[in-house]
């Protein structure tokens, strides 16, 4: 993991100084709210329905069990005993009394933890693959790329009053875990015809009330010249995005009005421009190498004589409820002998992504024992461990278990994406954590949900599409009409390398209905699939159709 | 108020001159499509000239007459408000093509923003009215480090230099400590 040093952690002190100073002004009323907002979102504070919400950056998603611990004891002292990890990875904390939060901000920096750019129209909180490092597939960790991405965006002069918020996601493996065709812009790690490995950039990607699957505006570029390239991005979006209506600001707008190439044209000839003069200015090799000394893997070789992988084997053989949470929840590992292991935070009946203190401190004390003291954020709202020995893996569900965190779901029905909606947000139409809960306890036991297979369930509680509901497998919209929620259901949608944005199927359903809607759409899947087959394979074969007749026959 | 580096800059005899005004003596700055369509009269003036630049309306303009504006002795950057960040795009670009001359941010500002605009290589900022100084002073100091390299040298130290030096400390440390070999 990287490590601050004396100058990434002076530069943190001095903004919580700093924040401090503006906290102070707004309790005094030198500041009106008017004043202080703009100055409160450069630093993750937003005023929610009931109270200020606080949200701390998890850069690319990567925890130490000392920072999962600082959360804990957030939770504990200046909220109500609980977080609520995000889908961009980071960790909400939705009841801080706001002349607490300098303080909070404080406690943060002590750990290298920070709520810098985390909201505000400017390059938020870069995300990453949650198996970065570890995982199988991957062709190289992109976590190095994205330190270098926090650092050179942190404050950056030129950019940070951009025409809305951007969101960069990186991903180093082909199977895309970042979803990053959804973002502004997706950097997706592959090599070119001779071999060396650099990023596809692909921009104009996102999600709101104008989904867009985004557009490859360079096939490959060479990994050194990342920051230079996303200056030239960066500096046509700050001139040319629209800042005449905040709902067409996106970069997706810019890049769909005047066209993929146009914006690939601009984007070259800004880089060109500029290419000598920003990549003499670059970090140099020494920076780079030193960024990505940190990440190295913490464990060492393979296990030889896979003694592991057979001791796993024999207890999954033995436990039916340890195996039937090893298939959801264990990923190939990089290094024989290991897994990564998902912890769900999708209990059946609960907040999909809240956890306790005490759950948090569990899962660091469990990451201290088991995986080298380092956990991960997913984008699913789930936590990761990435670095557990495969002769463990059995030992670690008990201690999960023990702590109400071994739900054998994750990337099944149950593992359900959701944002806060109506019980905590003011942008909200609709609440959407209650029928998160009813949903997934309607949903049926570890058993069903491994024989229903691979299934994405998003809900948002409005079109700003905070829980994905467009990339879902099932997505489920919130909205109001006439002092009614109601809600709309997407079939189709897909946050990975086959990203797709999901189709309406028609009107929408009650809130008391949303479960049957769904249970029938499931139904409807499980009659017609073919051998082999998951949802979105069965959707993409035979369309809405089926479904339509299932869920609208009079 | 006019605010020059870090601190209050006391005269200032600027003056800006709407589009078919009459031209007074002294230095004026004129907007761009004035600037552009009356380079020859403008020239002839004993007084310099500075140039208006509004993001708003200028930048496929100033976009294709880089040259011209090169010649202006001072650009006034133009920020309608504070949320729209085109300005410093304006003010970095007109640097990395070379202009030398004076560029000052005018209109809609924060404080928090004045570090910023000096890195992206304004010279003076025109602060309205009512606005504290001090707040202002304070808040170009606020952060004493900076990690983006090719942007202007202000109160705010890089740390990608100041990183290269630690290392270079620490070598030469490391070299005093060991004795060498023989």
């Amino acid at each position: 993991m990287y490590r601050y040093d004396e100058f990434d952690a002076r530069l943190v002190r001095e903004r919580v100084a700093q924040f401090r100073g503006q906290v102070a002004r707004r309790l005094s009323g030198e500041l009106s709210e008017e004043e202080f907002k703009p100055l409160r979102l450069m630093n993750g504070v937003y005023l929610q329905l009931h109270a200020y919400m606080l949200r701390v950056a998890v850069p690319y998603g990567t925890l130490s069990s000392r920072q999962l611990r600082k959360l804990a004891h957030i939770a504990a002292v200046y909220d109500k005993n609980y977080g609520h990890f995000t889908t961009r990875q980071n960790i909400q904390f939705n009841w801080p009394q706001l002349r607490d939060i300098p303080d909070i901000l404080g406690e943060l920096s002590e750990v290298e933890m920070h709520a810098i750019q985390t909201s505000g129209n400017c390059i938020r909180n870069v995300t990453a693959d949650p198996f970065a490092g570890a995982a199988a597939d991957e062709i190289e960790d992109p976590r190095p790329i994205c330190e270098l991405i926090r650092q050179w965006s942190t404050f950056h002069p030129e950019f940070t009053f951009l025409p809305r918020k951007f969101k960069i996601a990186v991903t180093g493996a082909p199977h895309d875990r970042a979803a990053i065709k959804v973002h502004d812009i997706g950097l997706r790690m592959h090599r070119n015809a001779a071999g060396a490995p650099g990023f596809e950039v692909v921009v104009g990607g996102g999600q709101g009330r104008t989904p867009m699957i985004g557009k490859t505006i360079r096939r490959w570029l060479a990994r050194d010249e990342i920051l230079a390239y996303l200056e030239a991005i960066m500096r046509v979006y700050n001139l040319h995005g629209r800042r005449d209506n905040k709902y067409k600001a996106r970069v997706k707008i810019l890049v769909h009005e005047i066209g993929a190439a146009q914006f690939a044209a601009q984007v070259e000839r800004e880089y060109e421009n500029s290419a000598g003069q920003a990549r003499k200015a670059l970090p140099d090799a020494a920076e780079i190498q030193r960024i990505a000394r940190y990440f190295a893997p913490p464990i060492g070789g393979a296990e030889a004589d896979g003694e592991g992988a057979k001791k796993l084997r024999a207890a999954r053989g033995t436990d039916g409820d340890f195996d039937l949470w090893c298939r959801a929840s264990l990923a190939a590992h990089k290094i024989p002998g290991h897994a990564i292991v998902t912890v769900s935070l999708k209990p059946a009946g609960g907040i999909p992504g809240d956890a306790t203190a005490e759950q948090m401190r569990s899962v660091a004390g469990l990451a201290e024992r088991f995986s080298h003291g380092e956990v991960r954020v997913s984008h699913e709202q789930n936590l990761v461990l990435p670095w557990v020995r495969a002769a463990e893996v059995h030992e670690l569900w008990r201690g999960l278990r023990d702590s109400g965190l071994a739900a054998a779901n994750a990337g099944l029905a149950g593992d359900i994406i959701c944002c806060p909606g109506l019980d905590y947000c003011t942008l909200a139409t609709a609440r959407s954590i209650p029928v998160a809960r009813q949903l997934s306890l309607q949903l049926g036991g570890a058993k069903r949900q491994r024989d229903i297979g691979g299934l994405s369930i998003n809900i948002s509680g409005c079109i700003n599409a905070c829980g994905h509901h467009h990339v879902g497998n099932i997505g489920i919209l919130g909205l109001e009409k006439k002092g009614r929620e109601f809600y709309q259901i997407t079939l189709g949608g897909s946050a990975d390398e086959n990203a797709a944005i999901g189709d309406i199927v028609g009107p929408g359903f009650a809130a008391e209905e949303v479960g049957d809607a769904v249970d029938l759409v499931v139904g409807t899947y499980l009659k017609i699939r073919r051998a082999g087959e998951t949802f979105i394979d069965t959707y993409r074969r035979v369309g809405t159709q089926p479904f339509k007749e299932a869920l609208y026959a009079a | 108020m006019l605010l020059r580096g870090v601190s209050v800059a006391h005269e200032d005899s600027w003056r800006a001159v709407d589009d078919g005004e009459d031209l007074p003596a002294g230095k004026v700055t004129v907007t761009l499509r004035r600037f552009l369509a009356e380079r020859e009269q403008l020239a002839a003036r004993a007084g310099e000239v500075g140039v208006h630049i509004d993001p708003g309306e200028d930048l496929a303009l100033a976009a294709g007459h880089a040259a011209a504006i090169s010649t202006a002795a001072l650009v006034s950057v133009i920020f309608p408000a504070f949320t729209d960040g085109r300005g410093f795009s304006v003010i970095r670009s007109l640097r990395r093509r070379g202009y030398r001359g004076e560029i000052r941010a005018i209109g809609k500002l924060l404080p928090d923003q004045f570090d910023f605009l000096r890195r992206c290589g304004a010279d003076s900022v025109e602060i309205a009215d009512g606005d504290d100084v001090q707040t202002w002073l304070r808040e170009a100091r606020a952060l004493s480090l900076a990690y983006q390299s090719g942007y202007a040298q202000t109160t705010a130290r890089n740390i990608l230099e100041a990183r290269a030096q630690a290392n270079r400390a620490t070598l030469r440390a490391t070299a005093i400590t060991t004795p060498a070999k023989t």
